[in-house]
């Protein structure tokens, strides 16, 4: 099976990975090859800062979208194990396999709107 | 009164040096997911955060020099505290607990089993990731005649808008809200909320 090496610095141009539109820009290369079924390895070498919005918006979003091939076909590398940045991806896959728990996050949020 | 008011979708972040953007809206943007259909009336200041930080991530001279301005997030004492806060009582717990509302110290802070410590964490390191779109402002605190606040506030008017308003007010900063009692002569405000459009 081949295995494409995602890098993330490359995709969104900066080492900046703080926003959800730069975790959009990931999502949308690595869709396209999960979507073939091909393997992924999403590279986070040069990555200065990260954020949960943006780990919602890449890794989450591919785990909600392809729940049930994501966990065989995406590789994350150049991430320390245990690390607070570790801890943002796999938050960001627990919440987007867990619908219920996700829905009352949202919720929470919108309600800071009201 | 006249109020400055600028609907959110004509505000250009390239036309300001510096924008406050208030807690509620900092938490969306570092902690929304998309995985739920809950309704999200709050993305396009998710955009408009987003554009802020984006016009920040360029380095290169070449893009720098034909940027009007790379608007800085001014970020204060209170703003922080603000924010954390906020995360922790109204989406972390929420998020732990399961149910809208608990008591935050008994089930929450002190509860041994749960993810405060780890959601703590997680908030705090993700305002220190924007670290570079950031610009500390000292609020001159006592310049500000602080007791002399306690007789405008009321019903209307709390006590943080009203800090922010007078703080902003005299740095000539603008704000991004969603809160429809942020109305104030003094402060720009950039916003979607409908009830203070009405005031443009």
């Amino acid at each position: 099976m081949n295995k494409n090496v995602l890098h993330i610095e490359s995709i969104i141009g900066t080492s900046n990975a703080v926003i959800q539109k730069f975790g959009n820009q990931v999502f949308l290369v690595a869709s396209g090859l999960l979507s073939k079924d091909q393997s992924i390895v999403l590279d986070f070498s040069g990555i200065t800062n990260l954020t949960s919005g943006f780990c919602n918006a890449s890794v989450g979003k591919l785990y909600s979208v392809f729940p049930k091939i994501a966990k065989s076909h995406i590789v994350i590398t150049n991430i320390e194990k245990p690390s607070i940045w570790n801890d943002k991806i796999e938050d960001s896959i627990g919440l987007a396999l867990n619908p219920e728990k996700a829905k009352i996050h949202d919720e929470a949020i919108l309600a800071l709107f009201e | 009164m006249a109020y400055n008011i600028i609907r959110l979708s004509d505000f250009d972040p390239e036309n300001f040096p510096q924008i406050f953007i208030d807690a509620n809206i900092w938490i969306a943007s570092l902690e929304n997911n998309n995985f739920s259909s809950t309704d999200k009336r709050f993305n396009p200041y998710i955009d408009k955060f987003d554009a802020i930080v984006n016009l920040n991530t360029h380095t290169a001279p070449k893009i720098v020099k034909k940027l009007k301005n790379q608007p800085k997030i001014v970020m204060t004492n209170m703003l922080v505290s603000e924010t954390i806060n906020a995360y922790l009582r109204n989406v972390a717990m929420k998020q732990f607990l399961g149910k809208p509302n608990g008591n935050f110290k008994k089930e929450y802070r002190e509860e041994r089993y749960s993810d405060y410590d780890k959601q703590l964490k997680n908030i705090v390191t993700d305002i220190q990731a924007l670290d570079f779109t950031m610009a500390f402002v000292d609020d001159d605190y006592s310049a500000m005649c602080p007791l002399d606040f306690l007789n405008e506030i009321n019903r209307d008017i709390d006590y943080n808008d009203l800090y922010y308003a007078k703080l902003l007010g005299k740095l000539g900063i603008p704000i991004m809200t969603d809160d429809r009692d942020f109305l104030f002569e003094n402060v720009t405000v950039i916003t979607n909320n409908q009830e203070l459009l009405k005031h443009r």
